[in-house]
């Protein structure tokens, strides 16, 4: 057995052991609704998807439960937020698999399967990914005084299949993508906003890789937690956190289109989203580890999320462009161009 | 005075509709349609797609649609379904419909800052709500089915 073998059936051992549905039959007294979700999300010049399978709270009083989002940009973004009804809903705590209505993602061995048909949308999708590093897990990401919020991610996974729009095929070849999975007790609309993201870089040749997170109160005035996480190939190579990493934002993007989720909610936003930064950019240093990078944020697909307590909404900005990292970590020079996607939530 | 026979199904999808999303606002998010009483309260609304028109009125936990226009009213809100879709579909903006003088809005600044805060109270509602959901997709479909006819619905909060 080669040495990659072993890698590949670790990679995978960790799935089975972290990606598991949690989905807990009780409530924690006073603390927000129980959330889950997996989230998969792809990148690239000529297309973007992002899939949510949301599992919701089994014990809440709210008709709905369990929500997929789905957003594609080929030519322009399609996509949709749709509800299920209990019956339409299979999600057991401790399997690898969730199915809403006709749409499903399972852990099949050494891939992710996943099928997305939406009811009300002409859009098809229908993916094989397989995970090409190791999945890392943050536990206990204070959201508030007493919530808290798990993160289980695969930062880079390789996708094969079709994805149609309107009987409009795109083939997908090895397209790079992300996977993740998060779940605790908290409420939207809480005293929290985050950035999240994550970059590959161009092609296999390249093997960086990275996942970074940036947890503030609602104003992001003040930051709770930092971090930015470096892969090698399919091996953690480095984790940044707090004041070793610094963050800076500059200018306001302008997409050429914009889709926001529920559709029908975008009456209640301003034209022109004013809140997305056009570049991000992250500096990592700690010893003579030193790690820079620069997000060019290109297009931009909005979901627009009710809060649990109030009628505000949380806005989630699911940002997709370019990206440039740069340092040196050891002996190893770090240098990568490719395609990043990150997620701003705000007002 | 309203008239209590009148049913506001008659002839016009959209306030097929919104009677209905109105009803079930009020069941599925009380504070939803609380904050949209408030904010249309003793501002009569003249609602005109395609010609036909309807009268929302308001007062604290309570709504009604009647027929017809009277001197009482202070805003007057005129546009016609493909408008409606494509504003519920997002596929342009309402400035732009503005703009191409497909959606009019005619009032005092400080009637139609009153609307405006009704409106979004009842956009945030029903995306709280299933019922409306459904209601949305048959309405965008134009497979809204004709409900039993009702010209008053008052709401206790």
């Amino acid at each position: 057995m080669t040495q990659s073998t072993d890698m590949d059936g670790l990679i995978c051992r960790a799935i089975e052991l972290g990606d598991y549905v949690r989905r807990p039959r009780h409530r924690l007294a006073d603390r927000g609704g129980y959330k889950e979700w997996f989230h998969f999300c792809m990148c690239s010049d000529s297309l973007d998807a992002i899939v949510n399978f949301n599992v919701g709270d089994p014990c809440s009083d709210v008709a709905a439960a369990a929500q997929l989002t789905c957003a594609v940009r080929t030519a322009s973004w399609e996509g949709s937020i749709e509800q299920f009804d209990p019956l339409e809903v299979s999600a057991i705590p401790g399997r690898h698999r969730v199915r809403l209505g006709e749409s499903y993602v399972r852990f099949e061995g050494d891939h992710y399967r996943l099928h997305v048909s939406l009811k009300h949308k002409s859009l098809v999708l229908d993916l094989a990914m397989y995970p090409l590093a190791m999945p890392s897990q943050v536990n206990n990401i204070r959201l508030g005084s007493d919530t808290s919020l798990h993160w289980f991610l695969v930062p880079r996974l390789l996708a094969f299949g079709q994805i149609t729009v309107d009987g409009s095929t795109t083939e997908v070849n090895g397209a790079p993508a992300y996977h993740d999975h998060n779940w605790g007790y908290f409420g939207w609309g809480g005293d929290f906003s985050w950035i999240w993201g994550y970059g590959h870089g161009q092609g296999l040749g390249s093997p960086w890789s990275f996942a970074f997170d940036r947890l503030s109160n609602r104003g992001r005035t003040v930051d709770f937690e930092r971090g930015l996480l470096c892969w090698k190939g399919q091996d953690r190579r480095r984790l940044f956190r707090g004041r070793d990493l610094r963050v800076a934002e500059s200018g306001s993007l302008r997409p050429q289109s914009l889709l926001r989720l529920p559709r029908a909610m975008s009456v209640t936003r301003p034209a022109v989203p004013a809140d997305v930064p056009a570049r991000l950019f992250g500096r990592a240093e700690h010893g003579n580890d030193v790690v820079e990078f620069e997000f060019e944020a290109q297009n931009l697909c909005q979901i627009l999320v009710p809060h649990d307590d109030d009628l505000g909404t949380t806005v989630i900005s699911e940002v997709s462009g370019r990206v440039r990292l740069e340092g040196q970590l050891g002996s190893d020079r770090v240098q990568m161009d490719g395609h990043a996607m990150f997620e701003f939530l705000g007002d | 005075m309203p008239c209590s026979s009148f049913s506001v199904t008659d002839g016009n999808d959209f306030f097929v509709f919104l009677e209905r999303a109105f009803s079930a606002l009020a069941v599925d998010v009380p504070a939803a349609y609380g904050a949209l009483c408030r904010s249309l309260d003793g501002l009569p609304v003249a609602i005109v797609v395609d010609g036909a028109c309807r009268v929302l009125r308001a007062s604290e936990g309570s709504h009604e649609f009647g027929p017809e226009l009277t001197r009482e009213i202070t805003v007057c809100l005129t546009t016609s379904r493909n408008t409606i879709v494509e504003m519920l579909e997002a596929r342009r903006s309402l400035l732009e419909m503005v703009l191409a003088d497909e959606f009019s809005l005619v009032g005092k600044i400080q009637d139609l800052v009153r609307l405006e805060e009704g409106m979004f109270a009842f956009v945030h509602g029903a995306a709280r709500s299933r019922r409306i959901e459904g209601l949305l997709t048959a309405y965008l479909s134009g497979t809204s089915a004709r409900p039993a006819s009702r010209g008053r619905h008052e709401h206790a909060r």
